[in-house]
């Protein structure tokens, strides 16, 4: 029977030891640093609260696909248009984001799929930088 | 006044097991975990600890790793490894704890630690309870302030040991044996039991928030869970105590605990020390203002188990149910009530006549009128829960759709819910996202 690789601990900080953790054949997580930094992920994800946004109620109709749009804070994370103005909400899940943008992130993006029926809906692709 | 924070508990190995999804992870546990924040956050700190003699020069590599100042074994424990193995790290259902050897850990206390103990000073000494005998040890130290997490090995409110000492604060959650034993039903009848004990109480509800109560100016505090996509669970109780504990020093109790709630969720994002490092110093760069601001989720443990979840699955004695089974134990361990109507209607005979066709019918509408959610578990295409997946979606009753073995492909299916998943932990989170928009009224 071989060792499955839970031989000594590996977790320390700035561990010089070589990491496989991109390769799926190693068995166990090893090293300091994931290489994996959440700020600097792009994100695709649906809006929330699109029927009730600043946007649709000033235009009456949704922003369409190819609109570029930003990510701020205002009391939730907001994405909105090149004016300011609100399209929807991101879901909780990407609370994280205000930490990042504390920190000197930036992200904007496009809309990639904009639909009236059977609801108003949005979806973004975002990157950071 | 700058703080000087004591940490004392077992040191053990956590060992997170092989699984589907996730690698092995061998890493040190007990107030291990603590101590990661505090070396994150840049806090001068010391450790006393129990552990067997053999992880000895292990302990020291890593609490020197930690830019631990003083570490103080004050018992050496035999009889046991150790070692805890971890079935499942999220801790979607009961985390399934496998401690080595339990029943036969020894401890034989160090006279030398203690009396090394009783010439130092602190802030804050914080208490992660274990193995080893609190009223042995409280009265030995010498702090300002006295905090203990009651995580395990104490059943009973009238068991607590504290020599006499008043704490300042003591955090429980609704994991832990003395909440399962106490808790009727009522946080502020559950808070008073404890307040011969401690200034005040924190009881953190898993993904469902926090709730503080301070006996003086009797003002309960809700905090708020950060949700987002977690790698694991363990230790994350710790770090949100250490976290609060820190905090306090400087800011409010509520500030406290919004910040508690961000760095647990840090924790809770990685198994890896420099990112959670690099974590810690973002939440800590940002504006308390705006992170109090954005709250976050709050499901309230007695609150839970008002939402009635319908589980449609084919959930027939010739089928293997093992999923919805499986599924439904981990709801209820979280408080919530899944409702299997098959279980309770009945199972419908091949040869039914009409009229029985109607009333089961008509039962089983009544019981999904009477749910605040739709949960389908995807074992085949089975008609009745694909129907009933439609129902609920056009009567605007969240639905969400758990598919184990990826077969969900036609469109009306990937599209009409508000989640399909195949991953359990993003569908539970979206349970407590989805509770916490009909119980705070956020419903779109």
């Amino acid at each position: 029977m071989g060792s499955t690789g839970t031989g000594h601990f590996t977790d320390y900080s700035d561990n010089q030891r070589p990491r496989n953790n991109e390769d799926p054949s190693e068995p166990h997580e090893t090293g300091g640093r994931s290489g994996n930094d959440k700020c600097q992920r792009a994100f695709s994800t649906n809006l929330e609260e699109v029927a009730s946004s600043q946007y649709l109620i000033q235009n009456g109709y949704l922003p369409p696909v190819g609109t570029n749009v930003f990510i701020s804070f205002n009391e939730r994370i907001v994405a909105e248009t090149e004016d300011g103005v609100c399209i929807g909400f991101l879901p909780t899940r990407f609370n994280y984001l205000l930490n990042c943008i504390e920190n000197g992130f930036s992200y904007s993006g496009v809309i990639a799929r904009s639909n009236s029926i059977p609801l108003p809906s949005l979806t973004i692709d975002v990157n950071p930088g | 006044m700058k703080s000087r924070i004591l940490l004392i508990g077992d040191i053990l190995v956590d060992l997170s097991l092989k699984t589907k999804s996730q690698k092995y992870k061998l890493r040190f546990g007990g107030i291990i975990h603590a101590a990661r924040y505090l070396w994150s956050a840049g806090v001068e700190f010391d450790v006393a600890f129990f552990a067997p003699a053999y992880l000895k020069s292990n302990i020291k590599k890593c609490l020197d790793n930690l830019h631990c100042r003083n570490s103080i074994q004050l018992g050496e424990v035999t009889g046991a490894p150790y070692i805890i193995l971890i079935e499942e790290v999220k801790e979607i259902g009961d985390q399934g704890y496998e401690f080595l050897l339990r029943d036969d850990i020894k401890i034989e206390y160090n006279a030398d630690g203690l009396r090394k103990l009783k010439n130092l000073h602190y802030t804050d000494v914080f208490f992660i309870s274990g193995n080893y005998l609190l009223q042995e040890i409280i009265n030995n130290v010498s702090a300002e302030r006295f905090h203990l997490d009651l995580a395990n090995n104490v059943e009973q409110a009238v068991d607590i040991p504290l020599g006499g000492i008043k704490l300042d604060t003591l955090f429980l959650s609704t994991s832990s044996g003395l909440f399962k034993h106490e808790f009727k039903n009522s946080f502020s009848k559950f808070a008073e039991i404890f307040s011969p004990y401690s200034k005040r109480i924190i009881l953190k509800e898993n993904r469902g928030g926090s709730r503080l109560y301070n006996f003086s100016t009797t003002k309960c505090i809700k905090g708020f869970t950060q949700i987002q996509s977690i790698t694991h669970s363990v230790g994350v109780g710790d770090v949100f105590d250490v976290a609060f504990i820190h905090s306090m020093n400087f800011r409010t109790e509520e500030e406290s605990l919004t910040i508690a709630s961000w760095i647990s969720s840090e924790y809770a994002s990685t198994t890896f020390p420099d990112d959670f490092r690099e974590g810690v110093n973002r939440v800590l760069n940002s504006s308390i203002e705006r992170l109090m601001k954005l709250k976050g989720i709050s499901v309230p443990w007695e609150d839970r188990s008002k939402i009635n979840i319908y589980i449609a699955a084919p959930d027939f004695d010739f089928l293997d149910t093992s999923e919805i089974e499986s599924m439904c134990k981990d709801l209820e361990y979280h408080n919530f009530s899944p409702r299997r109507p098959i279980q309770e209607i009945g199972f419908m005979e091949k040869d039914a006549s009409t009229s029985k066709r109607q009333e089961l019918f008509c039962k089983d509408m009544q019981l999904l009128e009477g749910c605040s959610m739709l949960l389908a578990i995807l074992l085949n295409n089975d008609p009745g829960t694909l129907i009933e997946i439609g129902i609920a979606a056009e009567r605007r009753i969240p639905t969400l759709v758990y598919d184990p073995y990826g077969i969900a492909n036609n469109c009306m299916l990937t599209q009409i819910p508000d989640l399909l998943s195949r991953d359990k932990d993003e569908i539970l989170v979206e349970i407590f996202i989805k509770s916490d928009q009909l119980i705070n009224g956020k419903m779109q």
